[in-house]
């Protein structure tokens, strides 16, 4: 087995940990995160670290069921760690992080709306008045470009759709942090491409925070800022890997660069051993 | 996402199939979708030649093969149910039914929506309740007919008891288990999205519990109204069951067959109610059928 050790590559993302820059910067921090659910044997996520600046795009990879959604989930405020804190923006989560938005695996419109009014619905929430809803929505829906299709309701929609209007939902009140778990996954190769091109795009306008769990390092390297690498479950931050390609991108560039090659040729050594390890511990 | 029409791909093809086959001139070459039989006036046509050619051999074979005063015949029942309809004794009795069947089923779809939204909101109350609830359900509701005419006399009051029963059983089932189908994604999605409980019962909750509501109000409302008629054959001094009976003691099968006539139009007058209900709210839910789902497929 030859793969680099994770120390030799690792001096950017530590040092700006021992650094501690400025709250101000920051927008999620986990401390020693520990979470299980109650009466499972073990814990979901043991002692996990790490920081997101704000306006940064991080994708946190890992083997399936290592606990990534449950990183989302604590950012949320929809779990509350079992030891450790979550902070957002420097203070701590303790109820449903109001500044956050969610995009879930399946699109998770609500099928009695019409995209128009699952996109406003959050708006809704917070009583923005009827014409800045209406405007917003309506930018929001030409961003995703579902024009339209303003009055369908979602199973009127392909999959693809879906998930354009569900990322409208989720951007459309300006959240603080997009949450995004393994957003595409359900998708076919094409529809797939497409969107994470145009997720690209949108948040080069926008660029929120966001944090993005997925298990296909090519979407991670071309998407994200920096890799949080997660070890076999109980989940632990393994590494953090940032990714030098400069935006605005392009897929196709990317793909093709020597980048992506040697960023895809780490990432893949240490996920392997990940794998490694878990096998090890299954026989 | 565009999508490339037939005339993009290079291979042959007939002539009519030629640049653009769209619209119109698709809809020429594949025809109108119909069988044989099929169109919407034929089903209708059939429906109703098949009640006819059953009541011609009613009316030919009541004497000759089946006897008459078992069966009766067409004609004699018609004039039967017209006399019912028509004679203020016979209002009488379909009001009596007919108040028993609306009252009864009423308060038993409200009583089970409550029970079951109430065991729902409280977990502890649905876990010890639930098994109880069960074990009276196991009763035929049918049993417990001449219990309630020993509480409630032979008048209305029983009948509405018995319905009640009957009806509720299955509302507080349907939304029982509908509260559980409820998509705990949904709720935490409008929760992160910064719903409040009122907001996710409105926009969550109580939409995913229309269809369980409405499937259960149309498999209810036949139980109400056996309960009632059930009711009426066991002790009443009026009621469409209480005429069925009576009708059928005294050897009038004109009579019972009306009085059934009457009863099978009431049971498709309130089916017919509670489906147009049924249908108008999944249309404003945008659960219903709307025929866009095509148009959208296509992009």
């Amino acid at each position: 087995m030859q793969w680099r050790r994770p120390e030799s590559v690792g001096a950017p993302a530590s040092a700006s940990r021992d650094a501690r820059p400025a709250v101000e910067d920051e927008a999620l921090r986990f401390e020693d995160v520990t979470f299980g659910f109650a009466g499972s044997a073990r814990p979901a996520i043991r002692d996990v670290s790490f920081r997101v600046a704000r306006r940064k795009f991080v994708a946190v990879i890992g083997p399936s069921g290592c606990g990534k959604s449950t990183i989302l989930n604590l950012s949320a405020g929809l779990l509350s760690p079992v030891r450790g804190e979550v902070y957002f923006g420097g203070r701590k989560v303790e109820k449903i992080n109001a500044e956050a938005a969610y995009v879930t695996q399946s699109a998770n419109l609500l099928p009695w709306l019409t995209v128009e009014r699952n996109i406003g619905l959050a708006l809704k929430f917070r009583d923005v008045g009827e014409s800045e809803r209406r405007e917003r929505v309506a930018r929001w829906i030409s961003l995703v470009g579902l024009e339209g299709f303003e009055h369908h309701y979602p199973r009127e929609l392909s999959g693809g759709m879906q998930k354009r209007a569900s990322i409208a939902r989720a951007l459309v009140y300006d959240p603080s942090i997009v949450l995004m778990d393994e957003p595409f996954g359900p998708l076919d190769a094409i529809t797939r491409l497409n969107l994470q091109q145009e997720l690209l795009d949108i948040w080069q306008q926008q660029s929120g925070t966001v944090v993005f769990v997925t298990h296909d390092l090519s979407e991670a390297i071309c998407l994200a800022d920096e890799v949080i690498v997660m070890s076999h479950g109980p989940a632990t931050v393994r590494k953090v890997l940032p990714v030098p390609i400069e935006r605005p991108r392009d897929i196709g560039a990317i793909l093709e660069s020597p980048e992506y090659a040697s960023i895809y040729r780490e990432l893949w050594e240490l996920f392997h051993a990940e794998l490694d390890t878990s096998r090890k511990v299954a026989a | 996402m565009e999508v490339s029409t037939s005339s993009d791909v290079d291979v042959e093809q007939p002539e009519t199939a030629g640049a653009a086959v769209d619209g119109a001139a698709w809809a020429a070459m594949v025809g109108p979708k119909r069988g044989r039989f099929s169109g919407p006036y034929a089903i209708t046509l059939m429906r109703i030649a098949t009640v006819l050619v059953i009541l011609v051999f009613w009316q030919l074979a009541s004497g000759p093969i089946l006897p008459a005063y078992a069966v009766s015949n067409p004609v004699s029942v018609a004039e039967a149910a017209k006399n019912l309809l028509t004679s203020s004794a016979g209002w009488s009795d379909i009001q009596t039914t007919g108040i028993e069947l609306v009252v009864g089923f009423a308060l038993g779809v409200l009583i089970g929506t409550v029970l079951a939204l109430v065991l729902g909101a409280v977990p502890v109350a649905g876990r010890v309740l639930e098994p109880l609830i069960a074990a009276v359900n196991g009763i035929p509701k049918i049993a417990l007919a001449p219990l309630f005419l020993l509480f409630f006399g032979i008048g209305t009051e029983s009948k509405i008891a018995i319905a009640v029963f009957s009806a509720s059983f299955i509302m507080f089932y349907n939304l029982y288990l509908g509260l559980r189908l409820v998509d705990g994604e949904l709720v935490e999605i409008v929760r992160v999205m910064g719903g409040r409980w009122q907001d996710v019962l409105r926009y969550v909750t109580l939409p995913s519990l229309a269809p369980p509501f409405f499937a259960g109000l149309k498999a209810s409302a036949p139980l109400a109204m056996l309960g009632v008629i059930a009711g009426e054959f066991i002790a009443s001094f009026n009621g469409l069951g209480h005429l069925l009976y009576i009708d059928s003691q005294q050897l009038d099968a004109a009579g019972t067959f009306g009085a059934l006539v009457v009863l099978v139009i009431m049971s498709l007058i309130i089916n017919s109610i509670l489906t147009w209900l049924d249908n108008l709210v999944l249309r404003l839910l945008g659960l219903g059928d709307r025929g866009r789902a095509a148009a959208a497929k296509s992009r």
